[in-house]
């Protein structure tokens, strides 16, 4: 076997889309949500690295 | 050197393993060797033994082994030759064997130490398809190229740099830092980090580093932060790692599996720590619409657990599988998983925040652009730039950073599109720093 992803065999199905007439999105009222969520992750992940400083692997 | 129709014969050449006339001994090691590779063994019909002088060894015997009173300790390893041919002598083996003849299935080398369970140093097995089982479905493994060369003639395979603990100067999780810098050496030319390396870096609670009583995990994030592999760190209660919140609604998930996969998918490996034991997990697969997880584990302890008293070194486990095994665990024990994973020296936007921006402002996007995409799913690769314009000549004008992220949608299993991330943006900036693609699949 010369190289194991060469012969990757992706059956991807594609399907074309149809576009809607009337977008209205607004970005800006995003921010706040993003920032809410990524000081989320920010907490959980003191908490992992205060877990680290104990967890004895051997 | 010595060819020989198993391994004892071997292990009992006094020129080749310094214990050779220990009968009980080579008895339980070759058991030892031959159960933990049982595929490969199980395939082989000759072997060639030399000494051989590894590079991870002499380390070894440098810092601890060359100091005890053990005068028969020697330098040197046993390189043991694993073919799938039948040859007697050298003159057969230079007739019938050819450069990268298919006959050649990998080595292993034996630490010249008096315990069996700390003599497996290195194991350089070819990859085989039929190894795991693996099919013609999606997959995504990792390994290296390997080139070994045995009496003039060279050998070139794909293989998984396997080391083993000796449980005395290494436990599994030196070992598993020793295999992941490997790959990363190899792979992307990363710092290798040694064993004098670890060492280096870490302090010590009992004034002594070796013999090691294990270290505790801020010390093997230390090792790799020090090396520039940029550690990312998950932790998880059984499977769930976050789960994202806003009054009391789930807006997203992130899983054990998500990060995992993401990282295979980038070509990174992913060291796994549960119950204080650290296992390295080396790819997925599916067969048969099942997926598997490939588990890489230096003592077989977490392989012998979860594949009904299978003791080896590595094996496919099926995903619910594991699943079951890390809620089991959480549930007995309360003891959460760990991720750890190597990452890019200019990424900074990492998987948990690429999440949020995804299923709070691209998903959304998408769905509000167009008819029918109202159940969206997405695969993230983080790939370099470089090769995704290769791959996908319509982005190749635009100027993008050393790594993006490269997202492909979905709608039920059909791919609608894709998009491409700016994997160096702020967290928090969803304006400019993100090249915010969509592009419909073609």
């Amino acid at each position: 076997m010369k190289d194991l992803k060469s012969d990757i065999v992706t059956k991807t199905k594609i399907r074309k889309l149809k576009k809607k007439k009337n977008v209205n999105f607004n970005i800006g009222d995003r921010i706040a949500i993003v920032e809410e969520l990524n000081r989320q992750y920010d907490r959980a992940e003191i908490e992992a690295k205060v877990a680290a400083m104990t967890y004895i692997v051997r | 050197m010595r060819i020989a129709k198993n391994l004892e014969d071997l292990l009992k050449n006094q020129k080749l393993y310094p214990f050779f006339d220990n009968e009980e001994l080579i008895k339980k090691l070759a058991f030892y060797i031959k159960e933990r590779f049982d595929f490969h063994f199980q395939k082989s019909k000759t072997f060639i033994g030399e000494v051989y002088k590894e590079r991870e060894w002499t380390k070894l015997y440098s810092l601890h082994y060359g100091m005890l009173h053990n005068n028969r300790i020697k330098n040197a390893t046993l390189r043991v030759h694993l073919f799938s041919s039948e040859f007697e002598n050298i003159d057969q083996f230079e007739r019938k064997i050819k450069d990268n003849d298919k006959s050649y299935l990998g080595y292993i080398t034996i630490r010249p130490i008096p315990t069996v369970s700390g003599s497996i140093s290195r194991a350089r097995l070819k990859l085989l398809k039929e190894q795991f089982g693996l099919t013609d479905e999606e997959r995504n493994i990792i390994y290296i190229p390997v080139k070994v060369h045995i009496l003039g003639k060279e050998f070139r395979y794909t293989s998984f740099p396997f080391i083993a603990q000796d449980n005395v100067v290494t436990v599994c999780a030196h070992a598993d830092i020793l295999m992941l810098s490997k790959y990363m050496f190899k792979k992307f030319n990363f710092n290798l980090i040694e064993i004098d390396t670890i060492l280096d870096s870490i302090q010590t609670h009992n004034g002594r580093k070796i013999p090691s009583d294990g270290l505790v995990l801020e010390q093997i994030l230390k090792v790799l932060e020090k090396n520039r592999y940029n550690p990312s760190f998950y932790q998880a209660k059984a499977t769930e790692v976050i789960r994202y919140e806003l009054e009391n609604k789930n807006i997203a998930k992130l899983d054990v599996f998500d990060i995992i996969d993401v990282a295979l998918r980038s070509d990174l490996c992913v060291l796994m720590v549960l119950s204080t034991h650290i296992v390295l997990i080396g790819g997925y697969f599916y067969k048969n619409n099942e997926k598997y997880y490939i588990i890489y584990d230096d003592s077989s302890y977490y392989i012998e657990k979860m594949l009904d008293k299978k003791k080896l070194f590595s094996a496919a486990i099926k995903k619910e599988k594991l699943e079951k095994f890390l809620k089991e665990i959480y549930d007995e024990k309360e003891e959460k998983t760990y991720l750890i994973i190597p990452t890019f020296d200019r990424f900074y936007f990492r998987y948990p925040s690429l999440v949020i921006l995804l299923e709070v402002v691209i998903k959304d996007i998408i769905e509000q652009k167009y008819e029918g995409v109202d159940n969206l799913s997405y695969k993230a690769t983080l790939i370099d730039s470089v090769l995704l314009k290769r791959k996908i000549k319509s982005i190749s004008k635009y100027s993008m950073p050393h790594y993006v992220w490269y997202i492909e949608w979905f709608v039920d299993e059909d791919k609608i599109g894709f998009s491409v991330i700016d994997a160096t943006a702020h967290k928090n900036d969803i304006y400019y720093s993100p090249i915010i693609r969509f592009e419909e699949a073609k």
